[in-house]
């Protein structure tokens, strides 16, 4: 890869690259989903200490997703990478109840950065798999996302570690994507 | 025209919302059942079998012992003072949050804390294990065993051998002191956890096994001696004692995982353990890993392969003595040929088993 | 003219002169590329004699002792073998470069945490912490010779210039529209070009903290720019697979280098800056003539992007890095591959000579940096260690100590 690599990554072919942000809390699953997003073995992650950056490719495009450390002590940081996102996903433990408010804080601070304005936002709600988890229905009502404006959004129920959910969250990325180019070469 | 197109739409069949495999779970288990809520001044055993690799919630408890000795998928332990907890095996995290004073055994995949003060953890974890806001933190190296325990590691698909107890990342160092530290390799578990305080055990003290007076648990044979455990003691990051290392590997084979105790045993009182990787190692791996030696290359295509690292005086010559003893045609070894070749292959070999792990 | 002293340069080797004419103090240097261990110092320093007229017949064993110092520095002392002397858990998030100053007594690191550090080498301790900027600090320069400034190029748009001793900032540098990610002194010390993904570059003067001129033209990201050693041209490389040629004074465009057919990963001037190498995507080298901007020569064989580029001190070899996990080692003059340096397992995307030209220095996304012998073609050493990708390696100007800058947070210094 090489520090060249991400600064390709970093400009966007309009119409052939997408940059794709994975932001959430620290052990939300955010890491198990750019390998599965990735097809890659989701047995032995180690929390991840800075950030990790993967390419894939999906419907003719090349996703450059880049999957940033969700510690609070490096959240500031997640600003660096906001510049020319094309979509945010936001990875939520639906287990974590404790946490469920502080996701919604963070994901609302997030949303109101003009430098996201406007970015599709998808939901994970993941961890679906697991006994305690909250439906995604209960979260998207925690998180207030009806009341959403402003921008696309969808939440998407999913296990990244059993991989179901994450493929059809792409689809649905991939989808608004391809829509969002349309309208604009429609102007 | 229109009405018919009016027409064709109220047939629109709705697509079926998808169904995923939790949404076709079974409702017999009840959520609340793995979860301990409040507990103060109580002992809680869940015995094997019992938790059965499902999620588990420990919050708000005070002065307790909680012994979870099952497969766990992942574990989240909250707002907790004064507690004991020994925490069979955990498939994913483990993640502590806002609790004081703790003692911890546990075996994970990842090992989490945030807002910790004053806990000690004998661990056994795969990956780094990382601290947030948490001072005070103690460490040592994962010292359990009971009945059930070695198939509960299999069954969260960890190995005893990658235990990374004694190398922790802080995401928020302070320059003046340090946040964590090594648990005194004197420091014994059973001292520490207190196990055999009460009077009506059948054993008596200093003996690290827990009384009968735990319900059922003394059927498990719940113990914390070295000899015992599951996973081997590894000295890790503490400062090497000698000057002479050596590493020795186990290629894999129908009983490599015994192979590898039974060296374990016959070198106990000769030489230190630092470290142990269970690995899986491609072609051009082995060849770059072990160089002076060509014809050992295809054994480790068999399978994963066991790395012991090795400090002691002379351990070069006693780990050669041992293998000379051991080794047979179902089952070989490689050990170093010198102290200053078996550096060279420890480096290789960590950082290769680092760069598997990282994603 | 009264030749008032005698200066060493050792990489390349050569000879400087400083002298006094009409009142004025001059240098002037004499290049002694070609100088071997093997030739006689005392005929070598006839043979100056008699070219140059500053030396006298006088001053010949005096010369005679320098040459015979600059062949101790060219003869390769028992085989260095570098050991791991300190890991710095340098910053909270990946770095991105590391550079030396020119006594190698200190270095500074760059990182996604938004600031650059500045460390002693002989200890490994921290002397400063450059904060400020508000986004990755990308690119890093001292301005040596000098090393008592530090410039700093961030993805917030703007460069910084610092105190080197102190930390102070002197001066932000406003003006780019994307984020920085080259830059470089001018060898004056009185200039700071920076390049920018918003696919111009500009140049600003030291003293003032203005901005003296844009240089506009390119229709892609410039990730690589570099200063000639007179300093009056600079030269771009671009992701719209060019490289441009500048009149620093003039801010003008002089010659485009046309040729390449992908992205530029690096562009680098030669010694005495009559050639420019170029590494590129479309997985070629090339070499150009500055001067009339011609490509003079392809450099075929890697099977991968090329990432990475350099001349030797003496311009006489290059050295290219690739995707294809290989390092290459081709002849300046003959443009031939003369070796292949295998070895790493996974894509090489730093690559540099030591200044004495007999080490290349290598690092790979397999998170290791290797130490090759660039006689044989052998791999000597693999640094081991880190754990994540290499991201930047650099050795210092004696060659004794190397650098290397990781995704894992951590810069590890190897004596």
């Amino acid at each position: 890869m090489g520090l060249l690599d991400l600064l390709r990554k970093l400009k966007s072919d309009q119409n052939k690259e997408l940059r794709i942000l994975l932001l959430g809390l620290d052990n939300a699953g955010k890491t198990t989903i750019l390998k599965s997003l990735a097809s890659e073995e989701v047995t032995n992650i180690t929390p991840t200490q800075g950030f990790n950056v993967k390419s894939v490719n999906s419907s003719g495009f090349k996703l450059n997703v880049w999957d940033i450390g969700g510690q609070r002590r490096i959240r500031p940081y997640w600003r660096n990478y906001f510049e020319n996102s094309d979509v945010l996903i936001y990875v939520i433990d639906s287990t974590d109840r404790k946490r469920m408010e502080e996701t919604g804080l963070e994901l609302e601070e997030l949303l109101a950065d003009e430098k996201l304005s406007g970015v599709p936002l998808l939901v994970f709600a993941n961890k679906q798999d697991l006994l305690q988890a909250a439906p995604a229905s209960e979260i998207a009502e925690g998180l207030n996302l009806q009341t959403l404006r402003g921008r696309t959004w969808q939440i998407q129920a999913c296990s990244a570690l059993k991989g179901e959910g994450v493929q059809d969250g792409l689809e649905w990325v991939m989808k608004t994507v391809a829509s969002k180019s349309k309208s604009k070469k429609k102007k | 025209m229109g009405c018919c197109r009016s027409k064709m739409k109220a047939k629109d069949k709705i697509p079926e919302k998808k169904q995923y495999s939790w949404d076709k779970r079974n409702n017999e288990i009840d959520p609340k059942n793995f979860i301990i809520d409040g507990a103060v001044d109580e002992t809680i055993i869940r015995k094997p079998g019992t938790i059965n690799g499902q999620q588990f919630v420990v919050q708000n408890c005070k002065n307790s012992k909680i012994y979870l000795l099952d497969h766990v998928a992942t574990i989240t332990v909250d707002d907790c003072t004064g507690c004991l907890f020994v925490i069979g095996a955990v498939k994913s995290s483990i993640f502590l949050r806002d609790c004081q004073d703790c003692k911890c055994i546990v075996a994970c995949q990842q090992f989490r804390t945030r807002d910790c003060q004053k806990v000690d953890v004998f661990l056994s974890c795969t990956t780094q294990p990382i601290m947030e806001s948490s001072a005070r933190m103690r460490f040592g190296c994962y010292q359990l065993a009971y009945q059930g325990l070695l198939e509960q590691f299999q069954q969260a698909m960890l190995s005893v051998y990658n235990n990374n107890w004694s190398n922790i990342h802080d995401f928020t160092p302070t320059p003046q002191s340090k946040n964590w530290k090594m648990i005194h390799e004197d420091v014994s578990l059973s001292e520490l956890f207190q196990v055999n305080s009460n009077p009506q055990s059948e054993q008596g003290n200093g003996d690290n096994t827990v009384g009968s007076t735990l319900d059922g648990v003394s059927e498990s044979k719940l113990s914390f001696k070295n000899e015992d455990s599951v996973v081997p003691l590894t000295r890790g990051a503490r400062e090497k004692r000698y000057d002479d290392s050596c590493l020795v590997v186990v290629f894999h084979s129908a009983n490599s995982f015994k192979a590898s105790k039974d060296f374990l045993e016959a070198v106990k009182d000769k030489v230190d353990l630092i470290q142990t990787k269970e690995v899986t190692l491609s072609p051009d791996e082995a060849s770059r890993i072990f160089a002076d030696s060509p014809s050992m290359w295809k054994s480790t295509q068999r399978g994963p392969v066991i790395g012991l690292e090795f400090n002691g005086d002379d351990c070069v010559k006693v780990c050669h003595d041992v293998i000379a003893k051991l080794s047979s045609e179902d089952q070989q070894y490689y050990a170093s040929k010198s102290s200053a070749a078996a550096k060279r292959v420890i480096d290789q070999l960590y950082n290769f088993c680092e760069m598997q792990m990282i994603v | 003219m009264r030749l008032k002293r005698f200066l060493l340069r050792y990489y390349p080797p050569g000879i400087i002169l400083e002298y006094e004419q009409s009142e004025q103090l001059k240098t002037k240097a004499i290049d002694l590329l070609d100088l071997r261990p093997e030739h006689d110092p005392a005929a070598v320093a006839q043979d100056l004699s008699m070219k140059e007229p500053l030396i006298t017949k006088t001053r010949i064993p005096q010369v005679q002792k320098l040459v015979s110092k600059l062949q101790e520095k060219l003869v390769a002392s028992e085989d260095h073998q570098f050991y791991l002397f300190k890991v710095l858990r340098a910053h909270i998030l990946p770095l991105t470069n590391v550079a030396f100053n020119k006594s190698g007594s200190s270095f500074i690191t760059g990182s996604y945490d938004r600031t650059c550090k500045v460390w002693d080498t002989a200890s490994g301790e921290e002397l400063l912490t450059l904060e400020g900027h508000r986004n990755v600090v990308y690119a890093i320069a001292f301005n040596n010779p000098y090393g008592d400034k530090v410039a700093t190029g961030s993805f917030d748009k703007t460069c910084k210039l610092w105190n080197a001793q102190t930390g102070q900032c002197y001066f932000t540098y406003r003006g780019h529209i994307a984020e920085i990610v080259c830059l470089a002194f001018n060898p004056q010390s009185t200039v700071i070009a920076t390049g920018s993904m918003d696919a111009t570059a500009k140049l600003w003067d030291v003293q003032s903290g203005c901005e003296l001129a844009t240089l506009a033209g390119h229709s892609g990201e410039i990730i690589s720019l570099a200063f000639n050693s007179r300093g009056d041209q600079i030269l771009t490389g671009s992701f719209d697979h060019t490289v441009c040629l500048w009149d620093v004074h003039t801010g003008t465009q002089t010659t485009t280098l046309i040729g390449h057919r992908g992205e530029i990963a690096n562009a680098q001037f030669n010694f005495d800056c009559s050639l420019i190498a170029t590494a590129s995507m479309d997985k070629s080298c090339k070499l150009w003539d500055v001067r009339t901007g011609q490509c003079v020569g392809t450099l075929r064989g890697h099977e991968d992007e090329v990432f990475d580029i350099g001349f030797n001190s003496t311009g006489q070899q290059i050295v290219s890095a690739s995707a294809d996990c290989t390092v290459r080692i081709y002849d300046a003059g003959t443009q031939r591959c003369v070796h292949v340096l295998e070895g790493h397992d996974g894509e090489v995307s730093k690559v540099c000579f030591n200044p004495r030209g007999h080490r290349v220095l290598s690092g790979s996304a397999d998170k290791t940096a290797r130490v090759w012998d660039t006689a044989t073609g052998q791999c000597l050493q693999v640094l081991e260690g880190h754990t994540d990708e290499i991201f930047s390696c650099v050795f210092n100007y004696e060659g004794d100590t190397v650098l290397t800058g990781s995704k894992d947070n951590t810069c590890r210094i190897w004596r």
